[in-house]
């Protein structure tokens, strides 16, 4: 009953935010709702200033809780007052008949057209800010264990060679576990890619499966956890990854080029590097990060897309990337980074040498939210925790998540 | 004409509330059982008639979830009772030093959010940077995986249950045990009635109001429990301590899975009530 109130008490804090904001989005103000902007160095407000200074425009940043980001946005179409602009990860079909096609602006910057987001060929979404997994080792445990990793994409290891590495690091060292992973199904795709998984795909029939290689990764990530090379508390029960890597006794933590910043800036007590992601049968890495999408209907479409082609302009999205730390989705874009430049070419050549997996189920879910009701959310990543409590074994994890897929996406 | 101008008043006295009452409590709990016969997925929604429910009854993790619930608050409210009225019985005992500031650390709970709480108790049982793991490890005893360990982490979440239930609970039964009336005590040790004995026959019957009050209360705070064991354990490790609640949350907010979740609030609602009712009758069989 609770919720119920909480629920409708926040209906009504929208309902009156967005009556509020009716008076004001008009006369090609253009409102751009983005979240986490002041932690990643004020990146888009610079930008949106920058351009307003020079094009006497009304660009208006507005920060919003990336929790809260979708459902925000959701309410404000459905009060027929939607924002002009915005960067989000989460989607919703109610948005679908409401969307501009950017397709045009995106062709026309070079933007990396692997990444847009079509649906029924009308782009409905550009990447703006590329991520992509990749590996950080404490260079001085590895050092002072006398133990070597790949330094250049000639000798990359595989897991095998990784995993006796990382042993060999613990057993010489004071640190506590080899290698730690986020609590995410985004990372551990990309481990799956790496053993030959094809991610979780429909066959002819619109079913959805997985192939053997994802079930022998599963198995592999299983034994890393049971053996305490990775530290189990982690995926069974959210410890941070990050600030167990952070607290200089993890030999590896896999993540992604978002933490570059912030260890650049915090880690103090050890040195640290990225390196090249092992592999067992293919390269890959996986590609996130955010998309921009514009409304139609908010009266302010022109400006709106002249806003966004000048985004997207090669020295504008350089400027972008290097203030935010972003990887660049325009091509032949280059950026100097203000931070752990080598790390960021580490991050490009794992892109440019990844297998096309590393894009499709980031691109193809992403679509699926705006065509789709459910939500294939975390199914992966709640059925591996339960294989890794011994509820469950592997195998009917992947049928849970091969089934809950069908039933989301299965129809369309 | 004057009893009807009467209930007038009444009606505009008790107005605000009531319109509050039928838009924010009556309204969504009614959307929720529309919703509850449909597949809601938060977009749209076609009436499915009982589905829900068949599959509901037929789904093992919702079993799961309402075992641990029951298990949660059938040990976790008599662990709440008796450790409230031990700490009263202590605060109101006139052998007690420094009354005043162990009051305010034991109601200190009441005056953070459970998501503090959970946050602090997250903290102190960290398995890697945990305090208590800390201080185990520097006595050269192993440390234990609290939040990675079903049991252990259970065994956590009683331990801050009881923390936080206390606080409040504490309040009532204080206010209760300095109410009785001290003649009865007298009259007890004329008659040569040890502590026990006057706790047993005395303070115990005089508190059976209150009691039935804090068992109540922890009852339904148990079992709709959510800001803690989201912040605590977040349902882990796995799903070993995932309640009723946040399988509720789960279905409805990451699978948006609505209308299989609002069935899932019924079946709650319905427990509640039952429970309700059943201390309601055993209160007045009491009174009588």
């Amino acid at each position: 009953m609770k919720k119920g109130i909480g629920l409708a008490a926040l209906l009504l804090i929208v309902f009156l935010t967005a009556c509020g904001n009716s008076g004001s989005s008009s006369d090609n103000s253009i409102e751009f709702l983005v979240s986490g902007d002041s932690v990643e160095g004020n990146a888009i407000s610079t930008m949106a200033k920058k351009y307003n200074e020079e094009n006497d425009a009304n660009v208006k940043v507005v920060d919003v809780p990336y929790e809260d980001m979708a459902t925000r946005v959701t309410n404000m179409v459905r009060d027929g007052n939607p924002p002009e602009l915005i960067r989000t990860t989460k989607f919703s079909p109610l948005w679908q008949d409401q969307l501009l096609n950017l397709g045009e602006i995106g062709k026309e910057r070079n933007v990396d057209e692997s990444l847009f987001i079509k649906v029924e060929n009308e782009v409905k979404a550009l990447p703006l800010d590329l991520t992509a997994v990749g590996m950080f080792v404490n260079k001085d445990l590895f050092e002072e264990a006398g133990v070597e990793y790949p330094t250049s994409e000639d000798d990359i290891w595989t897991w095998e060679k990784f995993t006796s590495s990382v042993k060999k690091v613990t057993e010489n060292t004071n640190a506590e576990y080899g290698f730690v992973m986020d609590q995410s199904e985004h990372r551990l795709l990309t481990m799956l890619y790496q053993f030959g998984s094809e991610g979780i795909r429909p066959n002819g029939n619109g079913e959805y499966q997985v192939n053997q290689e994802t079930n022998e990764g599963i198995e592999f990530f299983t034994q890393l956890n049971n053996e305490g090379v990775m530290p189990k508390n982690v995926w069974t029960s959210g410890a941070n990854a990050a600030s167990l890597f952070k607290s200089g006794r993890v030999a590896a933590y896999m993540s992604g080029n978002w933490q570059l910043q912030d260890f650049s800036e915090n880690i103090t007590n050890f040195e640290w590097a990225s390196v090249y992601m092992p592999k067992e049968d293919t390269r890959a890495t996986n590609l996130g990060g955010n998309y921009i999408v514009a409304f139609d209907g908010t009266g302010n479409e022109k400006a709106t897309n002249n806003f966004i082609s000048w985004l997207y302009k090669k020295e504008n999205h350089e400027q972008m990337s290097r203030i935010g730390g972003y990887l660049p989705v325009v091509e032949n874009a280059e950026v100097n980074y203000q931070f752990a430049q080598e790390s960021f070419e580490i991050y490009q050549n794992e892109i440019d040498a990844s297998a096309e997996v590393s894009s499709y189920m980031q691109t193809e879910i992403v679509a699926k939210q705006l065509i789709a009701e459910e939500s294939t959310n975390n199914v992966l990543r709640e059925e591996v925790i339960g294989v890794l409590n011994n509820d469950k074994s592997i195998e009917e994890a992947l049928n849970n998540t091969t089934d809950a897929y069908t039933e989301a996406y299965g129809n369309n | 004409m004057i009893k009807n101008q009467k209930a007038l008043w009444a009606l505009a006295f008790i107005g605000t509330n009531l319109i509050l009452f039928i838009i924010f409590f009556l309204g969504p709990a009614l959307l929720g059982l529309y919703y509850s016969f449909t597949d809601y997925s938060g977009i749209s929604a076609s009436f499915i008639g009982l589905n829900n429910y068949i599959q509901l009854f037929q789904d093992g993790s919702f079993y799961g979830a309402l075992f641990r619930t029951i298990v949660y608050a059938g040990i976790g409210v008599p662990l709440i009772y008796c450790v409230s009225l031990g700490v009263s019985l202590l605060l109101t005992s006139y052998k007690t030093r420094g009354k005043g500031l162990a009051k305010i650390a034991f109601f200190f709970p009441w005056l953070i959010s459970p998501i503090i709480a959970g946050v602090i108790w997250r903290w102190l049982f960290g398995e890697s940077f945990g305090f208590v793991n800390f201080i185990l490890e520097n006595l050269g005893l192993s440390t234990v995986s609290w939040f990675s360990n079903g049991i252990m982490a259970f065994a956590v979440l009683f331990f801050a249950s009881v923390w936080i239930g206390t606080a409040f609970n504490m309040l009532l039964f204080m206010s209760a045990l300095v109410n009785i009336p001290g003649t009865y005590y007298d009259a007890a040790k004329i008659d040569g009635a040890n502590t026990i004995q006057k706790f047993w026959h005395i303070t115990l019957p005089a508190l059976r109001p209150t009691s039935f009050m804090v068992i109540l209360l922890s009852v339904f705070n148990l079992m709709k429990e959510f800001p803690l064991v989201q912040s605590l354990t977040n349902g882990g490790p796995g799903s070993d301590t995932t309640l009723l609640v946040q399988y509720i949350y789960e279905t409805g907010f990451n699978k948006l899975d609505i209308g299989y979740a609002s069935a899932a609030s019924m079946i709650l609602f319905v427990l509640l009530l039952v429970f309700s009712l059943l201390q309601l009758r055993s209160e007045k069989r009491w009174q009588n």
